[in-house]
C-alpha cells in the first residue's frame, strides 16, 4: 500500500543572507541569542551626576552611549568626533578600556554588543547578569584612576535624587553615612556683603 | 472488506503538506515611534554639501533676565549672548533581501516586490526606533533603583527631574520597556487607587502617534517598545522620558536614477530590485539615510529600573 511521501522540501541553495527555503524558524540554532543586534557602545561618566548606589555600595553610574553609524555623530570611518564631544561635555570616556567592559555575540542578523558581565541566554532574549563582578570592576575604576572619586557636593545630590524618588532606606542610608564621613562642612562662604 | 479508498493510501494523489495562502509574522517588536514631536527633526541633508547638521542653541527669550540699572544715568552694561551647538551625522541604513528564481517560480505569491517593500518599511521603522531607544540610555540624569520594579514614585521623579532642568515646556515622551510599562500599570491598578488617571491610548491615537504609543498618564505620553536597551549588565532596562530637543534626527532625501528599478518610498526609503542574470538571483534592497543624536542631555532622564 503506498504510504504519503514524507520527504521535505529541499532546500534552494542561496548565497549568504538568501531566502532559503529550509531556513525556518526552528531551524534557528538554539546556541545563540535571540536579541536584537545591537551596536557597540562607549561607557561614559558624569562626574556630578554619575553616581549611584549599587549592591549596597557608592559606585560610578555608567553611561552607554552608541556609537552605531549615524549614531550620536559616529561615522563608518571614524567614532573620534563622537568622542571628542563627548568630552567637551565634560563627561568622563572610558574609550581607552571598552575591552574590559563590551563584548559581542552572534545573534539573528547580527551581533549585540553587551556587557562583559551580562551573560546572554542561548535561545531566548533573557540574560544573567553577574552583579557582583559587575560592582567589582566599577569600583576599580576609582581606584585605578580611569574615574574620580565622589565629590562631597556629588554625594549630597545623589541623597537628594535618592530621597525624591522613592529609593529604598537602605540606599539613602549608604548615601548618609558616606556624607557624614566625608568633610561637607568646608564650604567657603563668600565675602560678606554690606547694604 | 477490501479495496476502500483510504486517505492514507492515496500517496500519489495527495500531499504531505499543504501551504496556506495565510502567513504569521514571527514575532518581533514592531512598534514605532512615528513623527512623535518629542523627537526633534533637523531636517535634510540633502543637497547641503555635508553629513553633518549643526543645531545653534542660543540664549535668547529669557535665557538673561533683564537686570536693575545701576542709577538714573547709569551705564547698562553688555551682556554676552550665550551659545552653543548640536550636531547629528546621518549614516546609510540598509536591508537587502535575495531571492532565486526557483523559489521565485514556485511561491504562491509572498515572496513578491510588495513584501518586500513593506518588509523595507518595517525594517525602517525598527532600525529608527533601535537608535532612539539607545539614545536614552545616555543621559545624565537617571531615576530609578538596580533590581526595583519601576514605581510612581520613579515617574514622578523623572517629571520632577526634567521640571527643575527647565525642561518641560513641551509634552515629555517616556519609552519604557514593556517590563517596566507592566510594573507602572500594575502599581496604579494596586496601590494608586484610581488617584491618578491613566489615559488610555484610543485607535485615532495610536493612528496618530504610532503603534505602541500606549496613552498618557500625568501629561506623559507613553511608548512601550522591547528595543530598549539594559542597564547595569542586564540586571535593568533603561527606558526614559524626555522632551523635544533631548533627541535630533536628520535623514536625507534618497535619489531616485531608475525609476525602472528604483523608487522612493515616502520619500525617505530607497528600494531597488537588483537582478543577477548569471545565478538567477533578484536583490531586494533598501536604504534610507538617518542619523540621531543627544541633544540638550538634560531634556532628558533614564528610567532605570528592574529587568
Amino acid at each position: 500500500m503506498a504510504r504519503i511521501k514524507q520527504d521535505a522540501p529541499q532546500s534552494a541553495p542561496t548565497t549568504a543572507g538568501g531566502v532559503s527555503l529550509g531556513s525556518t524558524e526552528a531551524a534557528k540554532p538554539a546556541s545563540v541569542s535571540t536579541r536584537i543586534p545591537c551596536g557597540p557602545f562607549v561607557l561614559t561618566q558624569h562626574p556630578q551626576l554619575g553616581w549611584y548606589v549599587f549592591e549596597g555600595k557608592i559606585r560610578p553610574d555608567l553611561r552607554r552611549k552608541a556609537l552605531d553609524p549615524g549614531m550620536n555623530g559616529a561615522t563608518l570611518h571614524s567614532k573620534g568626533a563622537a568622542l571628542t564631544a563627548f568630552r567637551e561635555k565634560g563627561l568622563t570616556v572610558l574609550d581607552a578600556i571598552t575591552a574590559e567592559y563590551l563584548v559581542r555575540a552572534p545573534v539573528p542578523g547580527g551581533f549585540h554588543h553587551h556587557f562583559r558581565w551580562e551573560r546572554l541566554i542561548p535561545g531566548t532574549t533573557e540574560s544573567r547578569p553577574d552583579l557582583a563582578g559587575y560592582g567589582a570592576w566599577l569600583d576599580t575604576l576609582v581606584t585605578r584612576g580611569h574615574v574620580k572619586p565622589p565629590t562631597p557636593d556629588a554625594l549630597y545630590g545623589l541623597l537628594g535624587r535618592l530621597q525624591r524618588s522613592g529609593a529604598p532606606a537602605a540606599d539613602i542610608a549608604v548615601v548618609d553615612a558616606a556624607l557624614a564621613e566625608a568633610d561637607v562642612a568646608t564650604i567657603e562662604p563668600g565675602d560678606g556683603v554690606e547694604l | 472488506m477490501a479495496g476502500e479508498i483510504l486517505y492514507s493510501g492515496l500517496g500519489d494523489l495527495r500531499l504531505a503538506e499543504t501551504l496556506s495562502t495565510q502567513f504569521m509574522l514571527l514575532l518581533a517588536d514592531r512598534n514605532w515611534l512615528g513623527n512623535h514631536p518629542a523627537l526633534w527633526d533637523a531636517g535634510d541633508i540633502s543637497g547641503t554639501g555635508s553629513t553633518v547638521v549643526k543645531i545653534p542653541q542660543i540664549g535668547l527669550d529669557g535665557y538673561d533676565a533683564a537686570a536693575a540699572s545701576s542709577g538714573e544715568t547709569g551705564n547698562s552694561a553688555n551682556v554676552a549672548l550665550t551659545d552653543a551647538s548640536i550636531t547629528v551625522t546621518v549614516a546609510r541604513q540598509t536591508l537587502a533581501r535575495e531571492t532565486s528564481g526557483l523559489a521565485q517560480i514556485t511561491d504562491p505569491g509572498f515572496l513578491t516586490s510588495p513584501t518586500w517593500v513593506n518588509d523595507a518599511f518595517g525594517a525602517m521603522n525598527a532600525r529608527m526606533t533601535n537608535m532612539v531607544t539607545a539614545l536614552m540610555s545616555g543621559f545624565a540624569s537617571s531615576v530609578g533603583s538596580t533590581g526595583v520594579n519601576l514605581s510612581v514614585a520613579n515617574f514622578l521623579a523623572a517629571k520632577a527631574t526634567l521640571a527643575a532642568n527647565n525642561a518641560l515646556d513641551s509634552t515629555p515622551l517616556a519609552i519604557l520597556a514593556s517590563v517596566q510599562m507592566a510594573d507602572l500599570m500594575a502599581e496604579l491598578a494596586t496601590t494608586s487607587g484610581g488617584a491618578v488617571q491613566f489615559l488610555q491610548a484610543t485607535a485615532d491615537l495610536v493612528q496618530a502617534r504610532g503603534i505602541g504609543f500606549q496613552g498618557q498618564f500625568l501629561g506623559v505620553d507613553l511608548f512601550s517598545s522591547n528595543r530598549v536597551p539594559t542597564a547595569n549588565s542586564g540586571a535593568d532596562y533603561a527606558g526614559g522620558m524626555f522632551t523635544r530637543g533631548a533627541i535630533v534626527t536628520a535623514f536625507g532625501t534618497p535619489y531616485v536614477e531608475d525609476a525602472t528599478q528604483q523608487v522612493a518610498i515616502g520619500g525617505r526609503i530607497l528600494f531597488e530590485r537588483d537582478r543577477t542574470a548569471r545565478t538567477d538571483l533578484t536583490a531586494y534592497v533598501s536604504h534610507f539615510y538617518f542619523g540621531a543624536a543627544e541633544g540638550q542631555d538634560l531634556r532628558g532622564v533614564g528610567i532605570v529600573t528592574d529587568a
